[in-house]
């Protein structure tokens, strides 16, 4: 049947509000700080077959793993299996693709006893057991170490909760209460999408479905006829992550892009063999790297679902870090690797559609979980926070500074509901002057933030990248500051961490983390002297290095 | 020893209970329970007390306001003052008293136009005057536009009793990046909050998208050595000579606002006031801003940057004001300037100067959702929907249970700014909304408007593009020799062209149809963000009923109406002045918070009963202020409530100083809002509003009786009209809006045209109510 192209345009309003509708319901409902405050979470409608239809905007990473999520999920549970009221929830990253802290949560909508779609929401909470708090420890080489697995089953069923599922991942939580409070809100989240959907066929019909289609299709339209400005060819690039937690041993990320017809098609072969240390994706993950960086660069005002997919071939050979095997260990895709990832498909980009990208970035979202017994409650808290860095620049414009790039765009904890809430006192939190990668157009700075920790024994972990290899430049442009962590007990000197560790401090130590600065673009000397001049008024760039970098000399 | 707090809440004749609070060096606090008794209402206010005080200690009351009328009691600094008389003397000096007013002016600035309502009092008769305004010299478009009304209905300045005005020149100050040169003493490690914000970046997948540039550059945030903790604690003393050396620093580079915004001052906003002082004398005349008086809420960066507006817009709205107030008295008005605010209330021009400036950043469209309110309760309607559709925007904004809804978090040109505010949606959507087909073959209309020049096809003034009003004209709804009440004449042809070439063809479709989607897809943005007020909010379309403003506010508004489910559309009788009109129904209005951030066990009714008394002395302070008699306040007191450990709070009335029933009704409200309430989860109350209102008798508008139900006399011809997308017609007939009177019964289809719109019903009846709006059932 034709559909009438007004009523497509109708719809993916209609649609994308239900799934903001339904993030907004989760934000204000939930507990933890990284879910209500962070918003670690996204949103979506599916077709009965698990196709994303809508998403509203909140995590790039998820818009890549929502659309295998619920596919894989349905291959478990076939949707005939399912009757209204039903909920499945799931966290096994070998299903959702991303790691255990991500916890899924899926609605079957019904109308007139027939399945209509799927809503789904996917949060990352703060605790799922394994070594250490926050669940996302170095030192662990297979999942089990990570935490508790959860395969898909029924949260909800028939309209009653299913306590004992609850009970299950409460038992396995360091921080129980949150959780269920948390997986609660999802499925008010749930709900009121599913109320939506029902809502939307009263008003359009039994031709729905056949909507649902149409704008997939649609999306996959505007993709193609962007492709076409991709000159042909076959690009190549190479990116390292520093590391997996047992070494510092550079660990390769290899892809290739090339436009074939009205296709694009990306080869990861060449890419290192899944690791020891948990920097491994299950496919999706990679998958969502390669939507993101495609969207961003060829169709970023299109709608966000299935369509992105179906224009894309991606190549992932199995076992290797960006399609791993089952047992490995992935708690850090997310936070380091497909950052990486990110950076290596740039790389290649640029190389088509220069104009089209930045240079490299921060190169993780510098991840800080800590953790441990309040001592003034007595309670096990759990602080998860990812922090933003310096973007790289465009050749047109400077990378932003101290921002969430690519993957992520999570908020920061707010000092004062941090103090409040967790046994930490913050030092300071600021721009980190002189990280940029310099360039005609210069790289963003990285953020600084400073933690005194107020409890007796409180475990630490963090993932960062680029420690000793900063985010590069084009073009000329300088590679951009190098990200740093350190921890200074009380009385004793301060110790420079790896830059993925897990380690137990004493109270009362000071932990420093400096994230990296984005990679310039152009020779430095080409830039701006006001550009520079202002710069240094505003200390972000030092007179010594204005004069030694950009040549630009004297009092502003 | 010294004493911290004291508060009590007292009830006339009463006796309350309260406590008062002793800090000793290096010991905990301590609190010691009191019982206050108060002789009479108007009486001397003399506190007894009941327990045993350690002798050297002053004992203050925070709760007086209510013993006599202007006077009030506070406690600074463990000082008793007692301030009886300025406010009545306040009173008698400031121009009107709410009581006896004869003429009345409502004054609303917008981009193109400065609207003028004037109200007679002894007539109830309204007359008004379209002025241009004039961008960067606002008060001289206001006095031509006020000498207009005067003349047009021959009052003289000193008979006008009320002036009131909404602006914009905080709005465009921020919107043009046109404020004042503002630093910023912060705490040392913390320069960069209002430059990393919430470190996100405002689109995801555009590599160019920029948080917006922070109103401070980095070399005006300076560091000084301060540290106060999440209680109030303080982990390091203020260094003063920091502060010293931070003021000439920005002394020097010129500044004309400082920014005095420390971590956690909501919790003790010692320091920031003891920085203030040191600033005041490096920089006598410099305008300042604490974030501990701007905004106590806990998240700095919301404070922050809410203090940075306040400082940003502070002074070039005070010299507005002063520009204003020199030319109305230069003319002899009869009244201040009284300033509408964002929240929907006035408030004396001096109190837009100071911590209450950024409480004008969206004074402009207030008066609109006011004369919705003011409509409604006229014409019987407490839960109204009022969209105001004009050239280039859609604004969408929602009266519920007579009340406005009001939103706390707020954003104008990517600064956030945490102040209550009329919760108004605002799209890219108009009358000059151009069409168009993207890549992908889909019709879209808007966000980019034709503007007024060139403007749509139609106005033949060389635009090309199809837009919303060309497809209106294309498919008959509108007359084209009386738009505009006849001042321009449309070109019907262009705007067929332009729909044909642009959307038809490109869509294989008949222009019909193609004008229709361009409707069509312009409602569904519209329809967006109508649930956005509604069902997002937790409310059913159902229960409110459609008023339409703006020129092409009533085109649109059945169509709205039956897509969104709302049962009634009522057609105000001046749909494109609705802001002006609004600004005469408006109450003197101040809001206060305190953060409390506590569970709610652990509060009991005489802390909240003292919570709120300062609060209110806190109101009554201004109040005398602006020269606002203290009886005459009422209060409202809403708590800010979450389940502990929950991030968004739900804003509760408080009926009574008792913590148990707000949550209860936190956990309906809960439950209406989201589906669930966790019974039995512990909740902590986040902060305490106080609303304060000075009422303002309304202006009165008389009903008039109900007539003969034939308005033939007011039928002045016929129209073919387009009513599918086949290209079927059907002819409607064609009434003048100033000729229907009340009692008037209209049998749809028809169109009403009147000189600022024109309103199409399809199948639908309308009357005419008693107070001349268009009533029509979906």
């Amino acid at each position: 049947m034709s559909l009438d192209p007004i009523r497509l345009e109708v719809l993916r309003n209609a649609l994308q509000s239900c799934a903001e509708e339904m993030g907004a319901a989760l934000a204000r409902t939930a507990y933890t700080v990284n879910i209500r405050d962070r918003r670690d979470f996204s949103c979506g409608v599916y077709t009965t077959d698990g196709a994303l239809v809508a998403q509203a905007e909140h995590i790039p990473l998820h818009l890549g793993l929502m659309p295998s999520v619920v596919k894989a999920l349905l291959r478990t549970i076939p949707i005939e299996r399912l009757q209204p009221g039903d909920a499945l929830v799931t966290n096994d990253p070998f299903v959702t693709g991303t790691h255990l802290m991500d916890i899924c949560v899926i609605t079957p909508v019904f109308a007139g006893g027939r399945p209509i779609g799927i809503v789904a929401s996917m949060a990352h909470h703060a605790d799922v057991g394994g070594f250490a708090p926050g669940s996302a420890a170095l030192g662990v080489s297979e999942i089990h170490q990570e935490g508790f697995r959860m395969p898909p089953v029924r949260l909800q069923d028939r309209g009653s909760l299913n306590r004992d599922v609850l009970e299950i991942f409460a038992a396995n939580s360091r921080t129980p209460d949150d959780l269920t409070g948390d997986l609660l809100a999802q499925l008010s989240s749930n709900h009121v999408g599913s109320r939506r959907l029902v809502e939307l066929l009263e008003r359009y019909g039994g031709d729905l479905p056949q909507y649902f289609e149409g704008l997939i299709e649609y999306a996959a339209r505007r993709l193609r006829a962007a492709l076409e400005t991709m000159p042909a060819g076959r690009f190549a690039f190479e990116e390292v992550i520093e590391g997996d937690g047992f070494s510092e041993d550079a660990i390769p990320i290899r892809v290739a892009v090339s436009r074939r017809g009205d296709r694009l098609h990306v080869d990861f072969t060449g890419t290192s063999p899944q690791v020891r240390g948990p920097l491994n994706a299950a496919k999706p993950g990679a998958l969502a790297c390669v939507y993101f960086v495609v969207k961003a660069v060829f169709d970023p005002d299109g709608p966000s679902n299935e369509g992105i997919a179906r224009v894309v071939d991606v190549e992932a050979p199995e076992g290797t870090l960006v399609n791993a095997r089952y047992p490995a260990a992935v708690a850090l895709f997310n936070s380091v690797s497909s950052q990486k990832v990110t950076d290596a498909l740039l790389g290649a980009f640029l190389q088509a559609v220069p104009h089209r990208v930045t240079a490299a970035s921060t190169g993780s979202m510098n991840a800080l979980f800590v953790g441990g017994v309040d001592t003034r409650t007595r309670r096990p808290y759990t602080y998860v926070e990812t922090y933003g860095g310096g973007q790289g620049a465009l050749h047109d414009c400077d990378g932003a500074d101290g921002t969430h790039v690519n993957m992520t765009n999570t908020r920061n904890t707010p000092v004062e509901a941090l103090e409040i809430a967790y046994p930490l006192r913050v030092r300071e939190y600021g721009l980190v002057p002189d990280s940029d990668g310099a360039g005609r157009r210069r790289g963003g700075v990285g953020l600084r933030r400073v933690l005194e920790t107020l409890s007796d024994e409180t475990t630490v972990t963090i993932h960062t990248d680029r420690r000793e290899r900063g985010a590069w430049g084009v073009d000329g442009g300088e590679a951009g500051g190098c990200s740093r962590c350190t921890m200074q007990p009380p009385g004793g000197a301060s110790v420079l961490l790896p830059p993925k560790a897990t380690v137990r401090v004493p109270r009362g130590t000071i932990v420093r983390l400096e994230t990296a600065g984005g990679g310039g673009w152009g020779p430095p000397r080409e830039r701006d002297r006001d550009a520079v001049a202002r710069d240094v008024r505003d200390l972000l760039v030092s007179a010594e290095r204005a004069h030694r970098v950009y040549g630009v000399r004297g009092d502003p | 020893m010294r004493l911290s707090e004291a508060g009590l809440h007292v009830e006339p004749g009463s006796r309350a209970a309260g406590f008062l609070t002793f800090e000793a060096v290096a010991h905990a606090p301590v609190r010691i329970p009191v019982v206050v008794e108060l002789r009479t209402l108007t009486g001397e206010a003399r506190p007894g007390i009941s327990s045993p005080l350690p002798s050297a200690v002053v004992l203050s009351v925070a709760a007086t306001a209510m013993l006599r009328p202007g006077g009030y009691a506070c406690l600074v600094g463990g000082t008793h003052v007692m301030n009886a008389a300025p406010a009545e003397r306040a009173a008698r000096r400031a121009g009107p008293r709410p009581s006896a007013p004869r003429y009345r002016l409502g004054i609303d600035v917008g981009g193109t136009f400065t609207d003028v309502v004037l109200f007679a009092e002894e007539t109830g008769r309204l007359a008004y005057a379209k002025v241009p305004s004039v961008p960067g010299r606002q008060h001289e478009g206001v006095l031509a536009g006020v000498a207009r009304a005067l003349a047009i209905s021959g009052a003289r300045a000193p008979e006008v009793v009320l002036f009131t005005h909404g602006t914009t020149v905080a709005t465009n100050a921020l919107l043009e990046r046109k404020g004042a040169r503002v630093g910023m003493i912060t705490t040392r490690g913390f320069r960069d909050v209002l430059a990393i914000g919430r470190q996100t970046r405002p689109k995801l997948y555009d590599f160019r998208a920029r948080r917006g540039t922070p109103l401070i550059s980095r070399d005006l945030r300076i560091e000084v050595a301060e540290r106060i903790l999440p209680r109030g604690e303080i982990a390091e003393p203020l260094a003063v000579e920091d502060v010293r050396a931070a003021a000439r620093r920005l002394r020097q580079a010129g500044v004309d606002s400082i920014v005095i915004g420390f971590l956690h001052s909501y919790a003790n906003p010692e320091h920031e006031r003891a920085a203030a002082a040191v600033v005041a004398e490096e920089s006598p005349g410099v305008s300042v801003s604490l974030s501990s008086a701007v905004l106590p809420e806990y998240r700095e960066y919301e404070r922050f940057s809410t203090t940075a507006v306040n400082a940003y817009v502070e002074p070039v709205l005070r010299h507005y004001i002063a520009a204003l107030e020199h030319e109305c008295e230069a003319i002899g008005l009869g009244s201040g300037v009284y300033v509408m605010q964002s929240n929907g209330g006035l408030m004396p021009a001096a109190s837009a100067r100071g911590d209450r400036a950024v409480h004008t950043a969206l004074s402009g469209p207030a008066g609109g959702v006011l004369a919705a309110q003011f409509i409604g309760g006229l014409a019987g309607f407490t839960n109204v929907m009022a969209i105001d559709m004009g050239g280039t925007s859609f604004d969408v904004s929602l009266v519920r249970n007579g009340e406005v809804g009001v939103a706390l978090d707020n954003e104008i040109a990517g600064c956030p700014i945490r102040a209550p505010m009329f919760d108004i949606v605002t799209l890219g959507a108009g009358g000059g909304s151009v069409a168009w087909i993207d890549d992908g073959g889909v019709l879209r209309v808007g966000p980019r408007s034709a503007g007024a020049r060139p403007g749509p096809a139609c106005y033949g003034r060389g635009g090309t593009e199809a837009t919303v009003t060309d497809a209106h004209l294309a498919l008959g709804r509108l007359d084209p020799r009386r738009f505009l009440g006849g001042e321009m004449v449309l070109d019907e042809d262009a705007a067929r062209r332009a729909i044909e070439e642009q959307v038809a063809r490109p869509l294989g479709v008949r222009v019909e149809a193609a004008a229709f989607g361009v409707l069509e897809v312009a409602n569904a943005a519209m329809l967006r963000g109508m649930r956005v007020m509604t069902v997002e909010r937790g409310y059913d379309p159902r229960d409110f009923v459609l008023m339409a403003f703006g020129g092409a506010g009533p085109l649109h508004a059945l169509d709205l109406a039956r897509a969104a489910g709302l049962p009634r559309v009522v057609f105000p009788v001046a749909p494109g002045l609705a802001c002006a009109l609004g600004l005469l129904t408006a109450d003197i209005r101040h809001d206060f918070v305190a953060s409390v951030l506590r569970p709610t066990a652990d509060i009991d009714a005489a802390e909240l009963a003292i919570q709120f008394a300062r609060l209110e002395s806190r109101a009554v302070e201004r109040a005398a202020a602006e020269g606002v008699p203290a009886p005459s306040l009422v209060y409202r007191r809403q708590a800010d409530v979450r389940y502990s450990g929950q991030g968004a709070e739900l804003t509760v009335p408080v009926e009574q100083f008792d913590p148990a029933p707000i949550t209860q009704i936190f956990e309906d409200a809960h439950r209406r809002t989201f589906g669930y309430a966790h019974e039995g989860r512990p909740t902590e109350i986040v902060s305490l509003r106080l609303t304060s209102v000075a009422p303002m008798t309304r202006p009165a508008f008389a009903a008039q009786p109900i007539g003969d139900a034939d308005p033939s006399m007011a039928l002045i011809g016929e129209r073919r009209v387009i009513t599918d997308r086949d290209g079927a017609t059907a002819v409607y007939p064609v009434y003048a809006r100033d000729r229907l009177a009340p009692g008037h019964r209209i049998p749809g289809p028809a169109i009403v045209v009147q000189l600022d719109s024109t309103i199409v019903l399809d199948g639908q009846d309308a009357i005419v109510d008693p107070y001349g709006n268009i009533i029509a059932v979906v």
